[in-house]
């Protein structure tokens, strides 16, 4: 039986088809705009064994990791621009999954350690997860120095234990082919750690010797922090000396300035102007400073799922 | 899927399309009626199989004692249940939409092989959405979001771990994720409609 209807005539299917595809993307659009965060629950691993999936991929394992390695970069890139609450709770498993079905994911640990430390908001503030996961980066490669001189930074930066960070520095030298300021990174860290200075000379290493753009990027911000915390002290010291003159705290930067002791209102490096708590007489980065929250100042993270 | 898979093209394969197309029944009627068959065959078996998982929840919400009733998120015959049974439900049609396009015009092994290809693709399709967050070049971002959009999105469909959780699913997200299934399925169905409608089976 030979039909004659609309759907056998190809121009009126095709408007048809646009019709329905315009349809199928405008429902698919509002439902990512409007219910970001409902998928974003769904974000829940089925199998945390890193290692059940091991089993399960079968010879995929490392096609595997790169899924997982691709879902821990957009679970912390998605979640740090996400509005409100920030939960970073996926980043850690799916970084051990990634690593355990590749246990020479070079990027996974290095970069991963990196977003673990990362205080909240913009990251989980887990110092602890990060030095888990180069060590076991380590016991499967522990010719790479760069994760013992990872491991030292983070107890160095994030820790503030300068004598730990030293002890991993001095490890980090010990092995074949590491760079050669190592050696004097371990001395200075013990003899100098948390001034400013070695601090400076820390990331400027770390910035010289960046073999990406991320890392280099990254160490350019510290390094900017640094010039930040720089400005604090002065800012302090002039707060300080206004206390002595006047035999009382400032209440305004403008005091400051008609006193002599600024030029005008005090700015950080990316132009925003620093913030004078005056109840607890403390100077801090404005909150919507790029480079805020200095470090040791993070906001508490909240409280992990049930 | 695999029902769906031999719809059209067994049919073909058996050469029993030739008594079918002799009777007064039109092709997109042959079409439209393998799939509302199908479809109703699979409206049974979910009905049955979420009947005998709200027996084994009761039962197990009966045997359990309290205290360990507590660590659980949801009531074991938590109603929210039927949302995922629903969602389930509505992305087994699009699947079996998907494997009716393909049984139109190819063999029964390819069109597995491209429904196959497409389910498992469908389950990783959103990660292609955020996908310009991880790399630097613009021109992939816009692809990966095209492939997004024109492929389908099967992880939408599922929120079982929402529900299990105890989370929300609200009804305008299920709405407007069924009525994406619906157009997608219109898609479809329209496009074996005409392939099958303009086929030569001499």
């Amino acid at each position: 039986m030979k039909g004659t209807g609309w759907w056998e005539r190809p121009a009126s299917c095709a408007i048809v088809l646009v019709l329905l595809a315009g349809l199928s993307l405008s429902a698919t659009v509002t439902r990512d705009r409007l219910y970001a965060q409902e998928q974003t629950e769904a974000q829940v691993l089925y199998i945390p064994s890193g290692t059940a999936l091991e089993r399960a991929a079968l010879s995929f394992d490392a096609a595997l990791a790169d899924v997982y390695w691709v879902r821990a970069l957009q679970h912390y890139g998605g979640t740090k621009r996400a509005a409100g609450e920030r939960r970073y709770d996926l980043l850690g498993p799916l970084l051990d999954i990634t690593t355990s079905l590749d246990p020479r994911f070079n990027v996974a640990y290095r970069f991963g350690a990196i977003f673990l430390t990362e205080a909240y908001p913009n990251g989980p503030g887990r110092p602890d997860l990060a030095i888990a996961l180069l060590e076991k980066g380590l016991a499967v490669m522990p010719d790479r120095w760069e994760y013992y001189m990872d491991i030292g930074f983070t107890y160095y930066w994030w820790l503030r234990d300068y004598e730990e960070a030293a002890a991993w520095f001095d490890r980090a030298a010990d092995v074949p082919g590491a760079s050669w300021w190592l050696r004097s990174l371990a001395a200075t860290t013990l003899a100098a750690g948390g001034s400013h200075e070695s601090s400076r000379r820390l990331w400027q290493q770390m910035y010289d010797s960046a073999d990406n753009d991320w890392i280099r990027n990254e160490s350019a911000r510290r390094l900017t922090q640094l010039r930040a915390l720089g400005d604090i002290d002065q800012l302090i010291g002039a707060a300080q000396e206004f206390h002595r003159d006047t035999g009382r705290p400032p209440r305004s930067w403008a005091e400051l300035v008609d006193a002599g002791l600024l030029v005008g209102i005090p700015i950080d490096p990316t132009g925003r102007p620093y913030v004078i708590d005056f109840s607890s007489q403390t100077i801090n980065l404005s909150p919507e400073s790029e480079l805020y929250p200095l470090p040791g100042e993070s906001l508490p993270p909240p409280p992990p799922s049930p | 899927m695999f029902i769906g898979i031999g719809l059209v093209s067994k049919e073909v394969e058996r050469r029993s399309i030739y008594s079918l197309l002799s009777k007064p029944v039109r092709r997109y009627e042959l079409i439209l009626g393998k799939y509302a068959g199908l479809v109703l065959t699979l409206a049974l078996n979910i009905a049955v199989m979420t009947a005998a998982l709200y027996l084994v929840h009761g039962y197990m919400s009966w045997i359990e004692n309290e205290e360990f009733k507590r660590s659980w998120e949801a009531p074991a015959t938590d109603p929210a249940l039927l949302r995922a049974v629903f969602l389930t439900f509505v992305q087994l049609m699009l699947v079996t939409a998907v494997a009716l396009f393909f049984s139109t015009f190819s063999r029964p092994s390819l069109a597995a092989v491209l429904t196959f290809g497409l389910y498992v693709v469908g389950h990783f399709n959103a990660d292609l959405r955020n996908f310009e967050d991880v790399v630097d070049s613009q021109a992939a971002g816009i692809v990966a979001r095209v492939v997004y959009h024109l492929l389908p999105n099967l992880a939408a469909f599922d929120v079982k771990a929402q529900v299990v959780h105890a989370q929300p699913v609200s009804l305008g997200y299920m709405a407007l994720t069924s009525g994406y299934a619906v157009a997608y399925i219109g898609m479809l169905l329209l496009a074996a409609v005409f392939i099958f409608s303009r086929r030569d089976f001499k």
